[in-house]
């Protein structure tokens, strides 16, 4: 984990959340494509099952009802009609049954096959007994023998009875005729025919409420007693006819013949009808067929019918059920995927965070660290990503500051050494200086001395000179004089030979002051090195600060990137609604990151920036240091020359100190000669002259001489003086560069290296 | 603006803050190199190609009569909803919060006085020290002059 590049680690973030989406996609298609299933198994299958079986009930209700009208129906034309509506009825319910063994097929519900398969028994019996109530129902017999006894036979009866009731009118007259008359036969035939005629009108009455029973009847017992009746009946209406004819008037016959004949013909037609017609019985029948068998078939339907919709409604109560589970087992599935998603995203995004946070505070702290001058601290984190490179580089500027550091701290030592020994140096040349200045004013002052008593030797031999020619008088004076001169030149003697020490004691201490000044240069020769090793150094930082430069422009271009994708993830998580909370919570934490990251890179990256503005300042120290180097450098060549001059000054001086030495020797030879000529005066008076002459002369040398020492003795003063103020100055730059080289000692001990 | 609460996506604009419904907005893209589209109206900032779609980018700037300047290497764009129209965007200069905000907060106030511009604000709120703009994203498209002049010449 640690070894992925920052990139890596968010596109894998991303592919996490982007997978756990498509899971919570996918599983939510899924259970929704089985609950879609179901509903569909639930609406197709039950519910439209359900639905076929309330329709079949419906229809065969409708065809038990438009059965049982058309069997209480009397008239002919309904019921044909409501027969039609019944096998309609009965048509609609077999397709629906068809349909309804369909969609059980396809749903594969064998209970309910099975209870189909029973109604349809049921139903196939119920339907025969149906096929045969209609049929019986078409027929409406009893009715039609209804109508004919109650319209046909009743318009027959009454006119019979109308016939009956003249002729019964006729006899009566006849009678009282007959009576007033005193004719016993006529009046024996009026009351018979009488008689008769009442006869005929009661059997009419009886043979209508015959054929009525017959009608209601439906026993063949019962039948064939009626039937033997109605025969009877019809016989004795014949008889009475016949009995009517033979006592009817010649009037009458002819009315009796034509009721004969109506009887004969349409009576016995509508009474064998009407037989015939209550013997087929059919709506009897029919209505008992309805009321019995078709009514428990009708039943026994229903009662299947009803299980099978308890069953159907069992099986919708199933589905709903089944429904149910499905979406608590779909929803739970959603939550379980999303809150195992939101954990993994929260594990990831921690661990990513630890991984960047961690490195990140450590290279803080040891930033920090750096900032006060701790540079003992190295992260050497083993990792491979943006933040282990951004350490190593850190590391690395660690390395090169701590090198550096020491290159500088080196230095600063050997500056330190360096401006000592210098001061030291000029220390001792500022008292050599003094010493020869000293020493030069005392040569000087000998040589004035010298000078003096030249002038006044001089003086002296001119005297003598002079003299010579008068000095055989003042020989002893003479005598005296030149022992006082004797006495003179030996000192000059001496005062030269200690000039000609010291000036030796100067030339040599020019020559040291020659030797420690080189050293001087030296010095700043090495001084230079130091500090271009420390610009190499510098520019080898500022190249590791540009490296951590980049590295944290990239955090920051990440950091930017993240921040947009997390913004992206909000959005969405956000248009997901309630489903998307978990994951707006998660890209919330990781633009947190973000910022984070973004924030310690602009940390590091000004952290680095003051670690270079003050490697820079250190650097520019170090120039300052080897300025006045350099200053020094310039000084020090300048005492170089000046030692020279110097130098070749007291060389010179030794060399007119020894003719000096010389001449003042050859002076001492000549008075000593002088002395020994005074001695001999009156001898050798013209060689006294000579040697006066000649010791004038070399007076007048000498002169010159210690003239020209003075001289140069001033020269040699003036020279010491000049190396006195150079030393001085010397002495302040070398004292300046110590300081310095303190304070970057100083600077340095501010620094832990190790 | 009758909801009680509503997200709310903010971005600056000329160092102003303003907001869009979250509804609206579909995504946050980084720069991407665009068309200047000949004849468009100056409200057109012109035409990108996002992952293989054109998407019509729209000078808010012009829109809302703000000073205009060059957008930056760090602008950004906020591309829309179908519901808010055709496959379009702003160029925005950066991204702000997701917020949400309360309908109560809302203060009706008149602080724009451009009539061109009226019809975009659909309400102004305090946020901290500042004041949020929000506008209405399906607004956009018909801001357009072009479609104005059109609307007014049909009227």
């Amino acid at each position: 984990m640690k070894n992925l590049r920052m990139a890596q680690k968010l596109g894998l973030l991303v592919c996490l959340l982007l997978i756990i989406t498509v899971i919570v996609a996918v599983v939510g298609a899924m259970q929704l494509s089985s609950f879609n299933t179901q509903v569909r198994n639930l609406v197709n299958v039950t519910a439209s099952g359900l639905e076929k079986v309330f329709q079949l009930r419906a229809r065969i209700l409708q065809s038990i009802r438009w059965e049982k009208s058309s069997a209480l129906t009397s008239d002919d034309a309904d019921s044909l009609k409501f027969v039609e509506k019944a096998r309609e009825q009965i048509k609609e319910a077999n397709d629906l049954r068809t349909a309804l063994a369909q969609i059980l097929e396809q749903g594969k519900f064998e209970l309910e096959r099975r209870q189909l398969d029973d109604f349809n028994r049921h139903w196939d019996a119920f339907q025969a007994t149906m096929k045969k109530v209609l049929e019986l129902s078409l027929e409406n017999t009893n009715t039609k023998a209804t109508r004919l006894i109650e319209v046909d036979l009743t318009k027959h009866v009454k006119d019979f009875s109308g016939l009956a009731k003249s002729l019964e009118q006729a006899a009566e007259q006849e009678f009282k005729a007959a009576e007033l008359a005193k004719e016993p036969t006529k009046m024996a035939r009026s009351l018979r025919k009488f008689h008769e005629a009442s006869r005929l009108r009661d059997l009419m009455e009886t043979l209508r409420w015959t054929l009525y029973t017959h009608n209601a009847a439906s026993d063949d017992q019962v039948l064939n007693q009626l039937d033997s009746d109605v025969r009877q009946i019809q016989d004795r209406l014949a008889t009475t006819f016949e009995s009517l004819l033979e006592v009817a008037d010649e009037r009458d016959k002819g009315e009796v013949k034509r009721y004969q004949s109506i009887m004969n013909g349409d009576v016995v037609r509508i009474a064998d009808d009407t037989r015939r017609f209550s013997r087929r019985n059919s709506t009897s029948i029919s209505q008992a067929l309805s009321l019995k068998e078709a009514a428990e078939g009708a039943d026994a339907c229903d009662k299947v019918i009803t299980s099978l919709i308890e069953s159907m409604r069992a099986r919708m109560e199933d589905d709903k059920k089944a429904m149910e589970s499905a979406y608590q087992w779909a929803v739970f599935q959603i939550v379980f995927v999303t809150v195992v998603g939101i954990i993994f995203g929260g594990i990831l995004g921690y661990t990513i965070e630890r991984g960047i946070s961690g490195p990140m505070s450590l290279a803080l702290s040891n930033l920090h660290r750096m900032a006060v001058g701790d540079l003992s601290q190295r992260l050497k984190l083993d990792r491979n990503d943006e933040i282990g490179e951004m350490t190593q580089a850190l590391d690395k500027v660690s390395d090169h500051l701590v090198a550096l550091l020491h290159q500088v701290r080196d230095g600063a030592d050997g500056l330190g050494q360096a401006s000592t020994h210098l001061q030291k140096l000029a220390g001792d040349l500022m008292a050599q200086s003094e010493e020869t200045t000293v020493q030069a004013s005392t040569v000087a002052s000998g040589t004035e001395e010298l000078t003096a008593t030249i002038q006044s030797m001089a003086g002296a031999s001119e005297q003598l000179n002079m003299n010579v020619t008068t000095v055989s008088t003042a020989s002893e004076e003479i005598s005296v004089n030149v022992k006082g001169i004797s006495d003179a030149a030996e000192s000059a003697n001496q005062t030269v030979t200690s000039l000609a020490k010291s000036i030796e004691a100067i030339n040599q201490s020019l020559l040291m002051v020659a030797r420690e000044a080189r050293e001087g240069s030296d010095m700043t020769g090495k001084a230079r090195t130091i500090v271009d090793s420390a610009n190499t150094t510098l520019t080898a930082l500022d190249h590791s600060a540009d490296e951590i430069t980049k590295v944290t422009d990239t955090i920051k271009g990440f950091a930017l990137q993240t921040n947009l994708l997390a913004l992206n993830a909000t959005i969405e998580a956000t248009a997901a609604g309630e489903a998307g909370k978990g994951f707006a919570v998660v890209a919330s934490e990781i633009k947190e990151l973000a910022q984070q990251s973004a924030r310690s890179a602009g940390e590091i990256a000004s952290r680095i920036d003051e670690v270079r503005r003050g490697s820079r300042q250190a650097v520019a120290s170090m120039r300052e240091v080897m300025q006045t180097i350099g200053v020094v450098s310039t000084s020090a060549g300048r005492i170089s020359d000046s030692v020279a001059s110097q130098t070749e000054t007291a060389r010179a001086i030794a060399h007119d100190v020894d003719g000096a030495s010389k001449s003042v020797s050859s002076i001492a030879v000549a008075i000593r000669e002088v002395a020994r000529g005074a001695t001999d005066t009156a001898r050798n008076t013209s060689e006294a002259a000579t040697g006066t002459r000649s010791l004038s002369q070399g007076a007048a040398e000498a002169a010159k001489v210690a003239q020209s020492i003075a001289g140069n003795i001033h020269g040699v003063s003036e020279a010491s003086r000049l190396g006195a103020s150079n030393a001085s100055s010397v002495h302040s730059s070398s004292l300046q560069l110590g300081g310095l080289a303190e304070t970057l000692r100083k600077a340095i001990q501010q620094f832990r290296l190790n | 603006m009758t909801a009680t609460s509503q997200h709310v996506c903010t971005f600056r604009l000329d160092g102003h803050l303003y907001g869009f419904d979250l509804a609206m907005v579909r995504e946050v893209h980084p720069p991407a190199p665009w068309v200047v589209v000949p004849k468009a109206p100056p409200e057109v900032h012109g035409l990108v190609n996002l992952r293989g779609r054109i998407h019509l980018i729209l000078d808010l700037r012009q829109m809302l009569n703000l000073k205009s300047l060059a957008p930056s290497a760090d602008h950004l764009f906020i591309l829309f909803r179908e519901v808010a129209g055709e496959s379009f965007g702003i160029v925005v200069d950066a991204i702000g919060e997701i917020l949400s905000i309360d309908g109560k907060d809302l203060e009706w106030k008149e602080t724009e006085r451009n009539p061109k511009s009226s019809k975009l604000i659909d309400g102004v709120l305090t946020h901290g020290e500042e004041i949020l703009t929000l506008l209405r994203a399906n607004a956009l498209l018909g801001a357009l002059s072009h479609n104005r002049v059109k609307q007014g010449a049909g009227s």
